[in-house]
């Protein structure tokens, strides 16, 4: 009993340790984001201060994070009901039929993920300079490669949910019913993997949300900049405005964190289910 | 709603001049709407009437255009509402983007050839590469003509916009000589005398400065907000530029200026932050922070934009040398079908000696245009600066003719020089180690430079 | 003879899997291609290209920024990586062996660092470590910590650490959940039968545990390797995109962005480009070469 006792403290020790690193920045940004720029660089801070407003205002008088905001969310958005649907089906045709080349092709997808990003962006922003894509489908286009190695996991990920989740009788039975083979995804594959493919989506859409890089080299027009490119100007423009810029990576953040609260439980037990199934 | 979020968005304000409210307070000034014109020194009316009365018979005032413009900071916004009383058909859109990230945003445009602002800036750092990159139009042939205008100008502003071929493509509003801009009370306090002369005295070369910077070390008080500061100083005392000939020199007086900056941060002269810190600026306010070298935009942004209780304890003097440094030109791209409204604009802004006292009246600047100036030095002096005539004082400067060495490889080239001092200061690596590294970092962005 | 007419669904196969290939090729492969040639050539982003044969990739070699930028990134990475793989499989362990309160909740926490923005986090470590009044060295001051105030971004060790520690931080929930679903695809009756042999906790994870999800281990390391090799966000923000102090944490890809759109070398930055994507190939194939190694030494 005691040393049941002893190793109940040792995890709860543990885990609530981790818990404490996890979240220590969160309030921290949660502090400064509430006290005046003097206070910050004067004072320890470890309560909320008042200074919300204040800072909120200042963050507004020069950038819009708002339409940064949305300019990501669309994009991301866009991006992760794309990239599901497609390497959804990209994952059943490689799973549940049988072709000539398939096993090449296939590497071919996992081989694709040893292109880093980094490697098509030059050529990418060169490319896009001629034929005039800079500023305009870009926005919208570069998702769908910067983070290319989220979509190949998505496809590695959702074939093997597909191989232990849906038996090819099943597949068969389907037909003899007369389904078309699209209508088989849609209808009976799809509802199948979902747990898998929100999963997968979420993960895409973080991928979407954060990335950087891209926009930060393909996006000129300041109306189009997307969050993380408004924040790293942030600190150019707000220079020794401490308040604002704490405030302007609280909101950054707090969305994010919103949402996760709603879906934290659905995206881990997706995966756990999208496992065991 | 589209429409204010852009406006909001146009707003934003970068770049190391363009500061003003940065610290814990409110905006200062620059929110205040520019008022009407009629506070033209009378002696300057009949020569405005006539560059008028010429205008008239070659520009047409009532031209319709759409401009669009891409700055670096928030100033040329400024200029919109007194311009449209002149021009009101012509519509001006400015889009305000960080200094830092401008020319990666300018560089695919250029390339690809559209959407090219009619205007565009570039800063001290970086406007010699676009002024001989020929992105801008010359400004001295056609449709321009402006030669003769050119006269008004300071030569540092028309010099710098000059490409090797000699001609003359960009402009600046501004003019950027420096000072050292010192607190009067804590001058008297220590050396006993408080007037800029007497102090410029203690400044006289750098080895005084440094003796006077340990007398104020004796009386707990810090001389400089930042080495970086003097770097801005120091610059001037170079004869050579960082390239010549496609060559990096380094300057005697630069390989010298690393033990000013080791002495200094050894014997703790300055706070030890870079420029910009939150503690820089907060010496201001503070009783422990003797002075800031800085240029024009140093003072009207940092300096008298965060001095409230300090207000009136400020002097202008001169250090070891004159000099000069900073500042944001503007320039009309060579193929924007808008040149004749560009150019309305571009002279408005940068010619116009009575639209610039006006300016300068309200933000304080100093301008680039001489005429504006010598008037405006004729006024009474700042409150800040307890009388002091702040163009008088900057007429003196420029006077002098200090040492102009901007090349187009500068932004890096003082960013590498920086890292290499402040690595030397610290004891990380020796002089000889401290240059070394410097010219490979050099080497590294700039690799078609020879360097021995 | 062989074709099995009513079989043959082959058509729909590759119907399926041609979004991937179109997506591919035009916006990784065709893009990739042009990098390459880019990568032979001079272009400063406004004059036109200069074709300059192998010039680039000389420099490349003899750079010792390059092999700087390789250090930091390798190091950079692994002092991330195995910590992070090891929280993970610490956490995982516990909690498919000990039935612990709340574990939705942990893992939720857990990875919760992994949804924000990397710039966003870049940011605001530089604004909790940077100066003497930052909030970590007030607080190291009101704890009294001797040699308070810290010049934290003077210490290139310190930078160097903390981009690691942030990548640990913002990346072992996400390894977790990775690590946990590995685990509960292993059939449960393999715990059974250990049981029933009297294998104690320990015994089990080490014995069947950690075998069974090797695959999951190579993949979680393979990707994290990539990523790894990619790093920019966290010490560009953190930096101001210098990767300062002494550039210890300039890293390869914060390197090919100065150079190109910095520095306008275009051409140059292809061929550090060219050069990370050799240096990916060889780090993915060497990691999957050993692990299969492992592996087939175990069974």
């Amino acid at each position: 009993m005691i040393k049941k006792g002893i190793k109940n403290f040792v995890i709860y020790g543990l885990l609530l340790l981790l818990v404490a690193i996890t979240l220590v920045p969160f309030y921290l940004i949660t502090v400064n984001a509430t006290h005046s720029s003097f206070d910050i660089v004067t004072q320890l801070n470890l309560l909320p201060g008042k200074y919300l407003i204040e800072n909120y205002r200042k963050l507004q008088e020069y950038v819009n994070i708002w339409s940064g905001f949305f300019n990501s969310l669309l994009i991301a958005v866009v991006f992760m009901i794309v990239s599901g649907y497609l390497g959804a089906l990209v994952a059943f045709g490689f799973e549940k039929y049988q072709f000539k080349g398939k096993r090449i092709l296939y590497m071919i997808v996992l081989a694709s993920m040893m292109i880093p990003s980094q490697v098509s962006i030059i050529g990418f922003y060169r490319l896009g300079l001629k034929i005039g894509l800079v500023n305009k489908l870009t926005t919208f286009m570069f998702p769908f490669f910067a983070p290319g190695v989220s979509s190949v996991s998505t496809i590695f990920f959702l074939r093997g949910m597909i191989s232990q989740g849906i038996s090819t009788s099943l597949l068969e039975a389907a037909r003899m019913e007369g389904c078309s083979e699209f209508r088989i995804f849609n209808r009976i594959v799809l509802p199948c993997i979902m747990p898998g493919i929100a999963t997968m989506c979420i993960f895409n859409f973080v991928n979407s949300w954060n990335n950087y890089i891209g926009p930060l080299i393909m996006i000129t027009d300041t109306k189009k900049y997307t969050m993380p490119i408004l924040i790293s100007l942030v600190k150019g423009i707000y220079l020794t405005n401490y308040g604002a810029m704490y405030l302007a990576v609280g909101i950054s953040i707090l969305v994010v964190v919103i949402i996760y609260l709603f879906c934290s439980k659905y995206i881990i037990d997706g995966l756990t289910m999208g496992a065991e199934k | 709603m589209r429409k204010k979020l852009v406006s909001l968005l146009l707003t934003s304000v970068v770049c190391l001049n363009v500061l003003a409210g940065c610290g814990s307070k409110p905006a200062p000034e620059e929110k205040k709407t520019p008022e009407a014109s009629s506070e033209i020194p009378e002696e300057n009316t009949a020569d405005t009437q006539e560059n008028e009365g010429t205008e008239i018979n070659t520009i047409d005032t009532n031209m319709t255009a759409e401009l669009n413009i891409w700055s670096s900071g928030e100033e040329l916004q400024r200029f919109v509402e007194g311009f449209n009383k002149i021009y009101p058909n012509i519509t001006v859109n400015i889009t305000v983007i960080p200094n830092k990230e401008f020319l990666s945003k300018l560089t695919p445009v250029l390339s690809g050839g559209q959407d090219v602002p009619d205007i565009f800036t570039g800063e001290s750092d970086y406007v010699k590469y676009l002024v001989n990159a020929g992105v801008w139009d010359d400004l001295t042939q056609e449709p321009y003509h402006a030669t003769e205008k050119l006269n008004d100008i300071w030569d540092y502003v028309k010099n710098v916009g000059t490409d090797d071929s000699g001609a003359v493509r960009a402009l600046s509003w501004q003019t950027t000589p420096g000072s050292v801009i010192y607190r009067r009370d804590l001058a008297e306090k220590v050396l006993g005398v408080s007037e800029p002369e007497e102090v410029s005295a203690y400044l006289s070369d750098y080895n005084k400065m440094l003796e006077t910077a340990a007398a104020f070390k004796e009386n707990d008080i810090t001389m400089f907000g930042s080495w970086e500061d003097v770097m801005l100083m120091a610059l001037s005392d170079r004869q050579q530029a960082w390239v010549v000939d496609g060559k990096l020199v380094i300057d005697a007086k630069m390989e010298t200026f690393l033990d000013i900056v080791k002495e200094i941060y050894e014997k703790k002269y300055d706070l030890n932050v870079s420029q910009w810190d939150p503690e820089w600026i907060a010496g201001v306010e503070s009783d422990n922070v003797f002075c800031y070298v800085l240029p024009t935009w140093g003072y009207s942004f940092m300096v008298k934009a965060n001095a409230v209780n300090t207000m009136g304890k400020w002097g202008l003097c001169e250090g070891p040398n004159p000099y000069i440094n900073g500042g944001t030109w503007l320039g009309i791209y060579k193929d924007s079908p808008n040149k004749e409204a560009a150019w309305a604009f571009m002279e408005y802004v940068t010619l116009n000696s009575e639209a610039l006292q006006e300016y300068a009246s309200i933000y304080g600047e100093y301008v680039g245009c001489k005429s504006a100036d010598d008037a405006l030095a004729q006024d009474q002096g700042e409150e800040n600066l307890a009388g002091q005539n702040l163009y008088e004082f900057y007429n003196q400067v420029m006077a002098k003719n200090p040492n102009v060495t901007i090349t187009e490889y500068d932004g890096q080239i003082n960013t590498a020089y920086k890292n290499a001092a402040k690595a030397y200061a610290t004891g990380k690596i020796t002089k000889e180690e401290a240059i070394t590294q410097f010219k490979e970092d050099v080497a590294t962005a700039y690799p078609d430079l020879t360097i021995e | 003879m062989k074709k099995k007419s009513i079989n043959d669904r082959s058509g729909y196969g590759y119907l399926f899997i041609l979004p991937f290939f179109i997506a591919f090729i035009f916006l990784g492969l065709y893009p990739a291609v042009f990098t390459f040639s880019l990568s032979v050539q001079k272009w400063d982003g406004l004059a036109p290209e200069k074709f300059i044969k192998l010039a680039n990739f000389e420099r490349l070699l003899s750079d010792k920024v390059f092999y700087l930028s390789i250090r930091n990134t390798l190091r950079i990475w692994l002092i991330s990586f195995i910590p992070q793989i090891l929280t993970a499989l610490l956490l995982a362990a516990v909690f498919t062996t000990y039935r612990v309160k709340g574990m939705g909740i942990f893992r939720a926490i857990f990875y919760l660092p992994n949804l924000l923005t990397a710039a966003s986090v870049g940011l605001l470590f530089h604004l909790l470590f940077n100066g003497n009044k930052s909030v970590a060295n007030n607080i190291l001051q009101a704890l009294h910590v001797s040699g308070a105030p810290f010049e934290f971004f003077n210490d290139p060790v310190f930078t160097s650490n903390l981009t690691s520690y942030i990548q640990w931080w913002m990346w072992f929930g996400y390894t977790m959940i990775l690590v946990m679903s590995g685990i509960t695809t292993i059939d449960k009756n393999l715990f059974d039968a250990a049981r029933i042999d009297g294998a104690d906790r320990g015994q089990t994870f080490r014995k069947i545990t950690l075998p069974l999800i090797r695959p999951t281990i190579v993949y979680i390391t393979i990707t994290s390797i990539i990523g790894g090799m990619q790093l920019f966000d966290v010490p560009a923000t953190m930096s101001d995109g210098t990767g300062e102090p002494d550039k210890a944490i300039l890293t390869i890809s914060m390197y090919l962005y100065n150079q190109g759109f910095k520095n306008h070398n275009y051409g140059y930055a292809a061929a550090i480009s060219v050069g990370l994507f050799a240096i990916i190939c060889v780090m993915s194939f060497a990691s999957l070469k050993a692990m299969k190694k492992g592996g087939n030494k175990d069974d």
